[in-house]
């Protein structure tokens, strides 16, 4: 059931690429090619696993190799990868600003984090989310925004709405649900 | 509501008969209250808000043990389940809150002295038993000016019955769940001297509220107290007292392992043993000396072992030591002055598994206290405290009251307080490496120092000192300045109000953080005084006597309770999301919710009805409490949103008695509308219906 969704969400990104387009003006009145949806990316828990990787193009993208410039960033518990140096072989940045995802309406086309070194990802894990010991449960901090420069150099803006664990019968989860929000600029332009 | 009603029609068919005037509004404020100031005053001439419940109104209420008393005083609450003492929960048991403080601040004392044994920062309150309580006195505001520490929201003191009268009475209460309360009472007196005995068992079969899980919601435990009083005046002017009390209690556990097919079972018992003998000299008619030795031992241990291997899962013990030595002489200078100073002296030591080797701390005190006469209307009080000891930074608890009688029927009293709080075994003495979680390190205050750090960064263990840790030192008490601000009003001789606002400006809150950073990716933590906070509000009491068999008193208090660093945080920026639209926002101050698991609005309303003629007696009373914060859902850690919230909701307990010569039958009903909230309130069965029957039998003394 989850994995229909996964793939009718992600194969709703794609067509909306082409049909469903919701465009928005910029203030220079040129009009913006600018996608925006939620997706649930579903992720491995156990930190043995593999990597979950999305794209803001085409959602999530299985069977692909990390060293792939198909993919924006890889998810896995809590930590994140963005493509590039130490992560991927992609052109792929981030910046974390606290705000309103709506009003953010133009990204910054320099200052984007990179994964310099597998111990130093630009991502820092913690960085976004509020760990309840009692509950264990992950809640993203609201108002965190992730900007990113996407590994083919276009922009994208990212926001966490839940993070929560598939039902399971073992020690620990298998599988957690994030689900995001996002829109993504595909023409190069920062303006959203 | 409709059952409600019904049971105020219920009390309507009373044939009450109306006949003498009383005023006992006048009696209330004659009562001798000693907790307030250490010497016997009345409650009419107290300058920080008192109040005294007697045991009338415990027998009334039906209650067996001290939560049950306790859960329907105006301004208090009753911590049960959900979360941590710390986040205003009842994890470890049922505490009490104080004028919005948790219930590590109240400081419960059983004939004057300390109750020790908190597990989680609580003293579970239904450890103990109420069938020979005489009065519980209630002190609210800081007073550690007299008691030092955990006196900081207030002090609860129980006073239990002294052997003055030849007596035997024996009472058995049997209520839902199978739960058995059984007390005897019998005490013994010739001229001068006299001895009592107090026993009390209590069991219960627990309660379910998921059928379908393996377990209980709560587990059935039993427990026993015994206790003995006894007093020798060989002189007139020499009384000896003393107290034993030996209490036992036998919790059983059973629950499952989630993701394991095997449930696991044992037990967790809980002893504590107190001796505490009292001698007081009258030197003079002015001078009066009192020496009071304590020896506490409380005893906490717990084996939980898988029930189908019998593999060890669980161990804990905890053996807490407790002496005190302790001089207070009263001087009477004048007319105008009682002047008392006390210095004591207190050893603790523990042996716990928890702790790396046997702790031992020692606290030398001392205190003075002068209350001035300075006219028949104003009575001044001042006082100051010191608090020196091994393990944490010193304290000084000053205090000023006064007291003024308008006229007779006008009372105005206005005190301020310091009060603190020792930090707590964990704070102090932890030494624990969890290697289930991944191997993370926490340090109490005293088993850490910067060079350890700094030669486990040599030898590899630590990566990266954070520079907070440059900052770690003795640990400071936590501390509060209070102060309140009220009134008493006879309106008539049947009515009468009394009013308090008060304000608690708490600092040196003591949280956890991360000190350093570990070669295998975890944390190492440590201690520091860095959360303030405040609560405000208002107390109103009320107490109407509407004729001679007919009583009723009302209270409600307004809380206000805020995280000064969420209310800086709110100022700066913090984003909330919508629990419903997901929309995310800027919290605005309105929204602030303050501190977990208290509620804005409380109150109480209570009917009393007795007729010693027919003998015949009753009560009704009802409790409510609004809404309180739960926990934050959104991840912005404020209490914000309407889903991070618990529901308000009414408690209604009924209670009806018959005597008959030396039998009193009593039925009762608590929780009468069946309240239930699973989820926030697990320690709340649902309705209890019990019946009580008590023999007493007094020989009047010649």
């Amino acid at each position: 059931m989850k994995k229909q969704f996964i793939f009718f969400v992600s194969s709703l990104i794609f067509c909306s690429l082409f049909a469903l387009t919701s465009c928005k003006k910029d203030s220079s009145g040129t009009s913006q090619p600018v996608v925006a949806d939620t997706a649930v990316v579903v992720v491995n828990f156990n930190p043995m696993t593999p990597f979950t990787f999305f794209s803001f193009k085409n959602g999530i993208i299985s069977n692909v190799d990390s060293a792939s410039a198909k993919w924006d960033f890889g998810l896995r518990l809590t930590t994140f990868l963005v493509n590039s140096n130490a992560s991927g072989p992609g052109n792929a940045g981030v910046i974390m600003q606290d705000g309103i995802f709506d009003n953010l309406l133009t990204v910054p086309t320099n200052g984007y984090a990179y994964d310099t070194t597998a111990g130093q990802l630009a991502i820092k894990d913690g960085s976004w989310y509020n760990y309840n010991p009692s509950t264990h449960s992950f809640l993203p901090k609201p108002g965190k925004i992730f900007i990113f420069r996407t590994a083919n150099n276009h922009y994208a803006k990212m926001e966490i709405l839940s993070v929560t664990y598939e039902p399971f019968t073992g020690m620990t989860p298998e599988k957690i649900d994030y689900k995001i929000r996002f829109a993504y600029q595909g023409n190069g332009s920062v303006n959203f | 509501m409709k059952k409600f009603a019904g049971s105020i029609f219920f009390f309507c068919i009373f044939n009450c008969s109306f006949s003498q005037q009383d005023t006992v509004f006048n009696k209330t404020l004659d009562e001798v209250v000693i907790t307030a100031t250490r010497t016997n005053q009345q409650l009419g001439n107290i300058a920080v808000p008192a109040t005294v419940i007697s045991k009338e109104q415990i027998v009334q209420a039906g209650s067996v043990r001290l939560t049950d008393v306790l859960q329907e005083q105006t301004g208090l609450y009753i911590t049960s389940g959900g979360g941590t003492s710390q986040m205003g929960g009842g994890l470890f048991g049922s505490g009490v809150q104080m004028q919005g403080l948790s219930p590590d601040y109240t400081l419960l004392l059983l004939n004057g002295e300390p109750l020790i044994g908190r597990n989680g920062g609580i003293i579970d309150l239904s450890r103990l038993a109420v069938g020979n309580i005489k009065k519980i006195e209630i002190v609210k505001g800081p007073s550690s000016s007299l008691y030092g520490s955990e006196a900081m929201g207030g002090v609860i003191n129980i006073i239990t019955e002294k052997p003055k009268q030849n007596t035997l009475s024996t009472n058995i209460r049997y209520a839902r769940f199978n739960q058995l309360d059984a007390n005897l009472h019998t005490s013994f007196r010739k001229r001068n001297w006299g001895i009592g005995f107090f026993g009390n068992a209590n069991r219960s079969d627990g309660y379910d509220y998921d059928k379908n899980t393996p377990g209980k919601t709560v587990d059935p435990w039993r427990s026993y107290t015994t206790q003995i009083t006894s007093f020798f005046t060989p002189t007139a002017r020499t009384k000896i007292n003393f107290t034993g009390k030996y209490y036992n209690e036998i919790q059983h556990n059973y629950f499952p392992v989630p993701g394991d097919t095997t449930n696991i079972a044992g037990n967790g018992k809980v002893k504590d043993l107190s001796v505490a003998p009292l001698i007081t000299h009258q030197f003079s008619r002015n001078i009066k000396s009192t020496l009071r030795l304590v020896f506490n031992r409380y005893e906490f241990s717990q084996r939980l072992q898988e029930e189908n291997t019998k593999h060890l899962y669980y161990a804990d013990f905890f053996q807490q030591d407790y002496y005190k030595a302790e001089n207070q002489t009263d001087f009477k200078i004048g007319k105008q002055h009682t002047l008392i100073a006390g210095l004591g002296f207190i050893a603790q030591q523990l042996n716990t598994t928890r702790y790396d080797g046997i702790k031992h701390s020692n606290i030398v005190y001392g205190f003075v206290q002068d209350e001035w006469k300075v006219t028949n209307q104003l009575l001044l009080t001042g006082g100051l405290r010191y608090d020196g000891n091994s393990d944490y930074a010193s304290a000084w608890s000053p205090k000023l009251a006064a007291h003024y009688k308008i006229n007779k029927k006008i009372n105005v009293r206005i005190s301020y307080g310091a009060g603190f709080k020792a930090p707590d075994f964990r704070q102090l003495y932890l030494n624990f490496t969890n290697m289930a979680a991944g191997g993370y390190t926490i340090y109490g205050g005293n088993e850490v120092t910067i060079s350890l750090l700094e030669e486990q960064k040599q030898n590899g263990t630590i990566t990266e000192i954070l520079p907070i840790a440059y900052r770690l030192a003795t640990l400071k008490p936590e501390t509060s300045q209070g102060f309140n601000a009220g009134m008493d009003v006879a309106i008539s001789n049947k009515i009468n109000i009394s009013a308090n606002l008060f304000r608690n400006d708490i600092n040196n809150l003591i949280m956890v953080d991360v000190v350093a950073h570990k070669a295998n990716g975890t944390e190492v933590y440590s201690y520091f005084n860095v959360k303030k906070a405040f609560t405000e509000g208002v107390e109103l009491q009320s107490r109407f006597i509407i004729n001679k068999n007919w009583q009723l008193s009302g209270g409600y208090q307004f809380l206000i309770t805020a995280d000064k660093n969420d209310l800086q945080r709110i100022k700066d920026g913090v984003y909330t999301r919508d629990y419903q639209s997901g929309r995310v926002s800027l919290v605005a101050k309105k929204e602030y919710g303050g501190l977990p698991n208290r509620s804005k609005h409380m109150a109480n309303l209570k009917l009393f009805y007795s007729d010693d003629k027919n003998g015949w007696s009753a009560s009704l009373r009802g409790m409510y409490r609004s809404k309180w914060g739960t926990e934050d859902k959104d991840g912005d850690e404020l209490i914000d949103q309407k889903n991070e919230y618990a529901k308000g909701y009414l408690l209604a307990n009924i209670s009806v008695a018959k005597k008959i010569k030396d039998f009193q039958f009593r039925f009762g009903v608590d929780n009468l509308l069946n309240y239930k909230d699973t989820i926030n309130l697990p320690a709340m069965p649902g309705v209890l219906p019990y019946i009580s029957i008590t023999y007493s039998m007094t020989q009047k003394n010649k």
